[in-house]
């Protein structure tokens, strides 16, 4: 079976044509970076806009890619949430009206959710699996024992990871997405030289926090430290946090894999690292390919795909699910 | 084009959907007071207006969809929708500006004018001039205006205006105190928006008001610097 699958949650317009043993035939993303850079984040009402705009052309492309015309999909799968409700709306409507009109079983998925998946690409699903995904929205720890049995274990209490990385990155007069930007100046710095507290573990939970750090760093810079070596710190600090959660579920699960997806594993450093430790304790990292760590439409055909093979399918009144607090899959 | 047409109007409170015959014969309409649920809604409702006019989705010829003014996010979802229908379905589709469609179903001559309620003392609306069977003349542009203040510039004609779409229930009051305003339907119909693209697309000059492109009317914001001040 073939899939299409549409991604409209943020700043990113994506189509991608996934076949139901993982492999992509094609995936397509239309960046809105450039067009959001000069506001400093995401304009909700400038991204709905592009959306609509980019949209109908990059399923297009998707399907020329692939080399898959219309009759031969079987499944259309949809980001429902969460996200930006009117960038959503536009990725929903269109799915819906495309699913109707082929005459297709839709899916709608849960972004967060599908990130994890993103490391099934072209890789074969197994569970369990235990899943960290952080990204500039979202920092959760999940347990996966199928597409539909999946149960949250921990979440950021404040910030995503990413948006920490991306207003740590503006304190230090870098430009917007910040993540790339922190991991390339910590290279020269000495993460020594201006160290940040430790975040103290919530409770008895899994739970993280990054808000603190991102506010001792940029005290750090307003009282005169060198941004390369606060840039160095920080990301250690941040790995010491994913790297303390991840070790306590891993003691609690017994699980022996570990999926490091989103945006922000897509920074080399903590990628490297977190994969140096886990190899320690003899759990196996499983990172998607770097394209499809950030915001991806083949990701969401995966999960699709998984939770169809799995019975679901969802109407065509299928809702945005702009919020999703608590998280929950 | 000989199949029948669908219509969607998504850009007020009110979601409407239309199957008209290629001659512009009603063959259904469903419509719903659903503020904020069009998301959910659009499609389900195209399929039961499908059903009620007796059609098979792969029989429709063209569909149409209110491209603006209106709420921004109900025009998406009509926009978006209507791109798939293009794309799944392989028919003709065509983006129609909402207040010139309303003001051409119009069947008496004089001056018609459009108004949607946008925030608070605001109304997307326009004024046409309805000659006979021509297509309406644009006597004031479409934008986003005060409703008093376009109430006095269009009562300054010295003569009646037919004022249509929601926002004359919501400004009833100030255009009370105009002595040209005539209060006419306050639901806009997406029927309209077929025979309007019928008409239409038969003339050259107006073929390009037929796009898919959302019509705003407002940028969507203001940039600021990037340090966030
Ligand atoms: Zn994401």
């Amino acid at each position: 079976m073939i899939c299409l699958g549409i991604e409209s949650s943020c700043d990113e317009t994506a189509a991608a044509v996934v076949t139901d043993d993982g492999q992509v035939l094609s995936s397509v993303v239309a960046s809105q970076i450039d067009l959001h850079e000069a506001f400093g984040g995401v304009v909700p009402e400038v991204a709905a806009r592009r959306h609509l705009e980019r949209l109908s052309p990059t399923v297009e492309l998707a399907l020329r890619e692939a080399g898959t015309a219309p009759g031969d999909l079987g499944l259309v799968a949809v980001t429902r949430g969460p996200g930006l409700a009117g960038a959503l709306m536009v990725g929903l409507s269109y799915a819906k009206a495309y699913a109707f009109a082929r005459d297709l079983p839709l899916v709608g998925v849960n972004h967060v959710v599908a990130h994890a998946y993103a490391a099934f690409l072209g890789a074969p699903l197994r569970y369990p699996v235990l899943a960290l995904i952080a990204s500039g929205g979202h920092t959760v720890l999940l347990r996966l024992d199928s597409a539909r049995s999946v149960e949250v274990l921990g979440r950021s209490r404040d910030d995503a990871a990413g948006e920490a990385f991306d207003k740590v990155a503006r304190s230090l007069g870098l430009g917007y997405p910040g993540g790339p930007q922190i991991e390339r100046l910590a290279r020269e710095g000495d993460p020594k030289r201006e160290p940040l507290p430790g975040v103290r573990p919530i409770g008895d939970t899994l739970d993280f926090s990054f808000s603190g750090l991102k506010t001792a760093a940029q005290q750090r810079m307003q009282a005169g430290g060198q941004a390369a070596d606060i840039a160095a710190a920080f990301q250690e600090s941040v790995l010491a946090q994913l790297l303390s959660r991840t070790r306590l579920a891993i003691e609690r699960t017994g699980a022996s894999r570990l999926v490091f997806a989103g945006g922000v594993s897509a920074n080399g450093f903590l990628r490297e690292r977190l994969a140096q430790d886990l190899r320690g304790v003899g759990v196996e990292l499983q990172v998607p390919p770097f394209e499809y760590s950030t915001d991806n439409a083949a990701m969401i055909a995966r999960l699709g795909l998984a939770l169809y093979a799995a019975g679901e399918t969802s109407p065509l009144d299928l809702g945005a699910e702009p919020v999703i607090h608590p998280f929950k899959p | 084009m000989s199949g029948p047409w669908l219509c969607l109007d998504t850009a007020t409170e009110v979601l409407s959907v239309a199957v008209l015959g290629p001659d512009g014969g009603l063959l259904a309409e469903i419509s719903r007071h659903a503020p904020r649920r069009h998301s959910s809604i659009l499609v389900p409702t195209i399929d039961e207006a499908l059903r009620l006019a007796g059609v098979r989705r792969t029989g429709i010829a063209a569909a149409v969809a209110n491209r603006g003014p209106g709420s921004y996010t109900g025009l998406r979802i009509g926009l978006a929708a209507l791109e798939a229908l293009r794309d799944g379905l392989g028919c003709a589709v065509y983006g129609v500006p909402g207040l010139l469609a309303a003001a051409s179903a119009q069947a008496q001559d004089g001056l018609v004018a459009p108004m949607l309620d946008a925030r608070r003392q605001d109304a997307f609306c326009a004024l046409y001039e309805v000659r006979g069977d021509a297509l309406p003349r644009e006597v004031l542009e479409p934008a986003l205006r005060e409703v008093s203040s376009f109430c006095e510039e269009f009562t300054r004609f010295g003569r009646p205006v037919l004022c249509l779409g929601d926002a004359v229930r919501t400004h009833r009051e100030i255009l009370k105190t105009s002595e040209s305003a005539r209060l006419g339907a306050v639901d806009l119909r997406a029927a309209d928006l077929g025979r309007f693209a019928q008409r239409a697309r038969e003339e050259a000059t107006t073929a390009d008001a037929l796009s898919t492109a959302a019509l705003y009317l407002r940028p969507a914001t203001v940039p600021v610097r990037p340090d966030g001040r």
